[in-house]
């Protein structure tokens, strides 16, 4: 697969899954459920470590790490923890910190898990 | 002009979360500008991963940069009023977690100390970049 393909894929799957993302923590607000970003990224993160324990490869993988980096977000994350720092708010702290730890969980135990499913030697290329 | 509506960033950034549901129009409309936003900062994160990769260096440090500076930018996004094309679309597509978990993942087996720095370092240094960029009267 070209890069120029892998752009591609990786481009059209982040346009997807940011508005994925603006959706889910739009009824996040809507609904006032707990959790914040964590609803997108502990999913994106289970995804992706899947794909990568399974070594997908080509476009399916460009475009599914896409989706998955675009569904994900960091600078939300870390904006909702500087507000939980800055206002003092230790619960909702603990909160999202878990939602951090549960997506690493996630990502890493998919990986394991893709890979032992499929008796991979290694773990497939981090290509995007 | 683009009213702001309901994004998660809003809300935690102490404005009240909608009230009245946005119309339909103004929900396609939104969601069309987040997808292109997203389309362009996930080229971006794309185009520099893909770089790192040609001239032969490791993805994580591009990736670690891409969430400081994507968590910088939202700190100094909430200055204004939030745009979801760019707060949401921007550097939401840009910075990404599940590359993050991705990155520890591969450094895991070969450099677990490496791997256990990254998981600790990315979390503190991205907060660290959005609370300098935040407006002083939200500290």
């Amino acid at each position: 697969m070209s890069s120029a393909a892998a752009l591609v894929a990786v481009t059209l799957g982040a346009a997807l899954g940011s508005a994925a993302r603006w959706w889910v923590m739009l009824q996040v607000a809507r609904y006032r459920v707990a959790g914040g970003v964590a609803w997108v990224n502990v999913p994106a993160a289970a995804v992706a470590g899947a794909a990568l324990g399974a070594a997908a490869d080509g476009w399916p993988l460009a475009a599914l790490l896409g989706i998955c980096g675009g569904l994900s977000t960091y600078s939300s994350l870390a904006l909702e923890l500087a507000v939980a720092i800055r206002a003092r708010e230790p619960a909702g702290l603990v909160l999202s910190m878990s939602g951090v730890l549960l997506g690493l969980a996630a990502g890493l135990g998919a990986a394991a898990l893709g890979a032992a499913a499929l008796g991979a030697a290694a773990l497939g290329a981090r290509a995007v | 002009m683009v009213r702001p509506i309901g994004t998660a960033d809003g809300h935690l950034a102490g404005r009240p979360p909608p009230t009245d549901p946005p119309g339909p129009a103004l929900l396609i409309r939104t969601s069309l500008g987040v997808a292109a936003g997203g389309a362009l900062g996930g080229l971006a994160r794309g185009v520099a991963v893909a770089v790192a990769g040609a001239l032969g260096w490791p993805v994580w440090p591009v990736v670690l940069a891409i969430n400081v500076a994507g968590s910088a930018a939202i700190g100094v996004a909430a200055r204004g009023i939030s745009r979801a094309w760019l707060t949401a679309g921007v550097l939401g597509g840009f910075t990404t977690f599940s590359g993050w978990v991705l990155d520890v993942a591969v450094l895991l087996p070969e450099h677990p100390v490496a791997a256990v720095a990254l998981a600790v370092a990315t979390p503190v240094l991205c907060v660290a970049a959005t609370a300098a960029a935040l407006p002083r009267a939200a500290r």
